[in-house]
């Protein structure tokens, strides 16, 4: 698989997120919650993210997708935020807008914190992931 | 509403409004005075300022007096207001004065090229009020005034309360008690409308401004010109900057997701086998022996595993520098996979081949490290929080020491998880995520290790320099003041200088004039039968010559100053358990400032902008300390930065008592939690340190040893943790006073037993000439030397001034019970 442009594992912006080396993972025992964290950005500083759906306006959408409504983990187990302090606010299964614009270089990257409220019993559970919207990288 | 209603409507005590177009008295319009008399020659019906009636014009022989009278009389509230129209070119101006005798006065004047003075004397007790600013309305009225109210004063111009500064600042808050005239005028030329006393209620800013708009003062016509023009450009070159703009489809993050069963691994008999992923391969069925992971705060986490290789050619570089993931998979009793729980990620390091085993052993690494050598500051600065500066810390640290000092000064420890995610945590103690009781499963390994008492630290000595330039500036009053006098001269007792040879002196040493010189000029009227049967006329030489001159002149210099802060960071609890355990760290910064221009430049005409007139030295000071990274701001910074490593490292080592055990394996224990064990003859809780975590292929039991950190001060626990900002600033001590004034003398040569001439005298050096000289052998070589004096050592040399401050520290008391 290729990298998912943009995605980094690392606060650095050297690690791009490919999902053959797995997904971004989490874990916890049943009714504890787990955390884990990504980066949404542009390593060139001279250039910006916007979304290709009308640049600049629009926001950078982030949406919680469940693959198997139903069965295993749900959305609603899941909350977004920008900062780990910020999860405690967000809705549960809501999408998070990181703003119309993310900045190039790592200094401006966006954390894109996830917990998961785990009320399932022991396993591993893929079918929940992070859809972001077509991005446009444009000169600043 | 004309003026005149409305300073009557505001009750004062005193109104003169100078309509008078002749005559020699004045009217007080209050009606609280009887009529006021005009001394010397004052000009009549000169347009006034306030729309009703004309002004009036003094010279410097000319005034009006009130009657004397002690309207003031030991006053705590008055009011004077007036419109004046002067110039600041004339040196000093008495406004408005009331006297009762020289100790005891009230004088509202110019001075110093205009700026406003209000002085008020009290049986010989100054309190002197300066406005900030200059004012010269030359060809325009201003209003002007003050308000005096238990010692405060606002000096008001049109309408508005100005900014001031105290020149003199002692106590006086009471207007003298006596009687006196009330004066205007006096000592300048100036031209005087409505002037207005009051006394017993303050006016308010409001009232003030009312009255100033009442006057309706009429403003200056601004006529705009509309002045047309074209621009001529050469041929222009537009490049054109041609973009290509990258467009990514919509991107999708997978999350793994892993619940670990408590019911199963909590259970008295669970089964778990190690995974372990090379390079996306999984290699799993290649393990043999054990996996080996151990972690611990602020260190790389490291993992080790062996792999049976393939018969053939071993390439020892293809386990090397790849990623890899151990996960530990719970089983159920057939064997079944229940599910996995990732324990490392990370990359190998190093393979080596055991060819008796036919084995490669793997090591790796979550390179802690590694993350932050290559990151950028600010990167870094988001992930760690702490303080920093250049100051304390090594400005061309690398990533991993910057990130490593930064978290130096805060009580925090970094890890890396299992699955490779950065943790930044603090390192207290919380509530315990699980308690461990059942020790008869540790097999023996519970132990409490004491942190020694010389690794402990209770006191923090930081020695902190702050050294920076304090830009001083020196004005005294220099009079020359010809004591031959007119007589003297007349009487051929020696001869007057001219005003050009004073002009050249002055500008001829290192001292800077300000403002102009003020010369005693020669009379300019005829006078007969003087200085004892001589005549004087002036004729077109006169005004070259003079009397005396008068002139400020003012120096400039850097000192030198070392603020040196002994800083102590105190753990009192700790101390009382195991006494002083004392280290010390020494930090200095010097706030860069190029003194050699401010002392070379000496075209200037007043004090520094900002510059403060300081009582300690009767010196106008400006401490050069904006430097951005070597200023105050910085050094301050700096000192936060320096005091709260201090205490991170106190609470550091406090915490240095470790207990070990290995329960039985819980997966979800990890570096950031706290764990509580409480066994018959040992009870303690304290955060994760270690975690150390063995699987073997076959066995199925995972081993985990856990280490914690226990925080103990052992003391009566009454300390507190102060507030961490940084010192204050260190107290100037007062310099011994020496004069601001400075008088030059005049000697004469050619007479009887006058000492012989001295090329180390200054002053205006001159010859009696005709009658009066009486010793033609002994005459002086005729010059004016301005020799001023120099600036005391004490006040060039460095200097330092000290402020000791002192922060507690409470380190914190994690439980910890034993017995036996």
């Amino acid at each position: 698989m290729a990298d998912v442009p943009y995605v980094f594992r690392d606060a650095a912006l050297t690690e791009p997120f490919d999902p053959v080396d797995g997904g971004i993972g989490a874990w916890s025992k049943q009714g504890d919650t787990a955390v884990g964290v990504f980066y949404v950005g542009a390593t060139d500083a001279g250039f910006k993210l916007q979304a290709t759906s009308n640049p600049g306006v629009d926001p950078i959408a982030l949406s919680i997708v469940d693959s198997s409504p139903g069965s295993g983990v749900e959305a609603t187990a899941i909350r977004l935020a920008v900062s780990e302090a910020g999860l405690a606010a967000a809705t549960p299964g809501a999408a998070l807008n990181i703003g119309d614009t993310v900045l190039g270089g790592a200094v401006n990257a966006i954390e894109v914190w996830f917990d998961w409220a785990n009320s399932i019993g022991g396993g591993e559970y893929t079918e929940i992931s992070i859809d972001i919207v077509p991005l446009d990288e444009v000169p600043v | 509403m004309a003026f005149s209603d409305v300073a009557l409507a505001k009750s004062p005590v005193w109104y003169a409004k100078l309509d008078e177009i002749s005559g020699a008295t004045f009217a007080d319009a209050s009606g609280t005075l009887t009529d006021g008399t005009f001394f010397g020659t004052p000009l009549f019906g000169e347009p006034g300022a306030t729309g009703e009636g004309t002004s009036i014009y003094f010279d410097n022989s000319s005034s009006a007096d009130s009657p004397s009278n002690s309207l003031l009389f030991g006053s705590f509230i008055f009011d004077v207001h007036l419109f004046a129209k002067f110039t600041a070119a004339v040196p000093s101006v008495t406004l408005w004065e009331w006297v009762v005798d020289t100790s005891n006065f009230i004088r509202f004047t110019t001075v110093d090229s205009g700026v406003l003075q209000f002085q008020i004397r009290r049986s010989g007790t100054y309190r002197t009020i300066r406005t900030s600013s200059t004012y010269d309305p030359a060809s325009e009225f201003l209003f002007v005034g003050f308000g005096f109210d238990n010692g405060t004063v606002k000096i008001y111009v049109n309408g508005v309360s100005v900014p001031t500064f105290v020149a003199v600042n002692n106590n006086v808050t009471q207007a003298p008690n006596g009687g006196g005239p009330f004066g205007i005028g006096n000592n300048g030329s100036m031209w005087v409308d409505d002037t207005l006393v009051f006394r017993t209620t303050a006016l308010t800013d409001a009232d003030v401004a009312e009255l100033y708009a009442a006057a309706n003062v009429p403003v200056p016509l601004v006529v705009p010109l509309a002045l047309h023009g074209y621009l001529q450009s050469a041929a222009a070159v537009v490049p054109l900057r041609l973009v290509s703009i990258e467009s990514s489809p919509a991107g999708s993050v997978p999350l793994l997701l892993q619940s670990a069963d408590p019911a199963h691994y909590q259970a008295e008999v669970a089964a778990w086998s190690p995974s372990v992923v090379l390079d996306g391969v999984d290699v799993s069925a290649s393990l043999v022996g054990d996996v080996e992971i151990d972690r611990a705060e602020n260190q790389s986490g490291i993992a080790s595993f062996e792999l049976l290789v393939p018969a053939g050619a071993v390439d020892l570089g293809s386990y090397e520098r790849k990623t890899v993931a151990i996960t530990f998979d719970g089983r159920d009793s057939a064997g079944s996979l229940l599910y996995p729980v990732r324990r490392f990620t990370g990359t190998t390091t190093i393979a080596e081949f055991n060819p008796d085993a036919g084995t490669v052993s793997v090591t790796a690494s979550n390179d802690l490290q590694g993350l932050f050598e290559a990151m950028p500051r600010e990167v870094i600065d988001k992930l760690i929080p702490g303080y920093w500066s250049e100051h304390v810390f090594d400005d061309a640290a690398d990533g991993w020491r910057y990130a490593v000092d930064r978290l130096s000064t805060i009580p925090y420890e970094m890890h890396v998880d299992s699955w490779g995610r950065l943790v930044v945590v603090p390192w207290a103690a919380s509530p315990a995520y699980r308690t461990f009781t059942d020790t008869a499963r540790f097999g023996g390994t519970l132990r409490l290790t004491r942190v020694s008492r010389g690794d402990l630290i209770t006191h923090v000595r930081i020695n902190f320099d702050f050294v920076y330039t304090r830009l001083r500036h020196r004005e005294i009053s220099v009079n020359f003041i010809n004591t031959l006098g007119l007589c003297g001269w007349l009487n051929g007792q020696g001869n007057l200088p001219s005003k050009s040879m004073i002009a050249s002196a002055i500008d001829g040493n290192q001292w800077t004039r300000i403002g102009a010189v003020r010369y005693d000029d020669l009379p300019t009227v005829a006078l007969a039968d003087i200085c004892g049967g001589t005549n004087f006329a002036p004729n077109s030489n006169s005004p070259l010559f003079c009397l005396g001159a008068h002139w400020k002149a003012a120096r400039r210099w850097g000192q030198t100053v070392t603020e040196r802060h002994p800083i102590d960071v105190i753990a009192s609890d700790l101390a009382e358990a195991v006494g002083v355990q004392p280290t010390n760290f020494d930090y200095s910064v010097e706030a860069v400032f190029d003194t050699g221009d401010y002392e070379r430049i000496t075209e200037y005409d007043a004090a520094p902008t900002g510059a403060v007139l300081m009582p300690q030295t009767a010196d106008y000071q400006l401490d050069a300390v904006d430097a951005e990274r070597t200023g105050r701001i910085a050094m301050q910074a700096a000192q936060v930065c320096a005091i709260e490593r201090a205490k991170t490292l106190i609470l550091g080592r406090a915490r240095g008592n470790r207990v070990t055990f290995d329960p039985v394996y819980d997966p979800t224990v990890d570096l950031s939690k706290t764990l509580r064990v409480s066994g018959d003859y040992l009870d303690a809780t304290g955060k994760v340190v270690r975690l150390q975590e063995r699987l073997g292929v076959r066995d199925g039991n995972p081993q985990m040893t856990v280490e914690l950190a226990i925080s103990r001060h052992g003391g009566s626990g009454v300390a507190v943790n102060d507030p961490i900002v940084a010192p204050p600033t260190p107290t100037q001590p007062d310099e011994t006073p020496t004069p601001r004034v400075y008088f030059l003398q005049q000697r004469s040569g050619g007479v009887l037993n006058a000492p012989p001439d001295d090329e180390d005298w200054d002053g205006w050096i001159t010859n009696a000439f005709g009658a009066a000289r009486t010793d033609p052998n002994n005459l002086y070589r005729e010059r004016f030397v301005v020799r001023m004096p120099e600036i005391e050592e004490t006040a060039r040399q460095a200097t330092t001034i000290s402020q000791s401050t002192s922060y507690g520290v409470a380190v914190p008391q994690d439980s910890l019970t034993l017995s036996n």
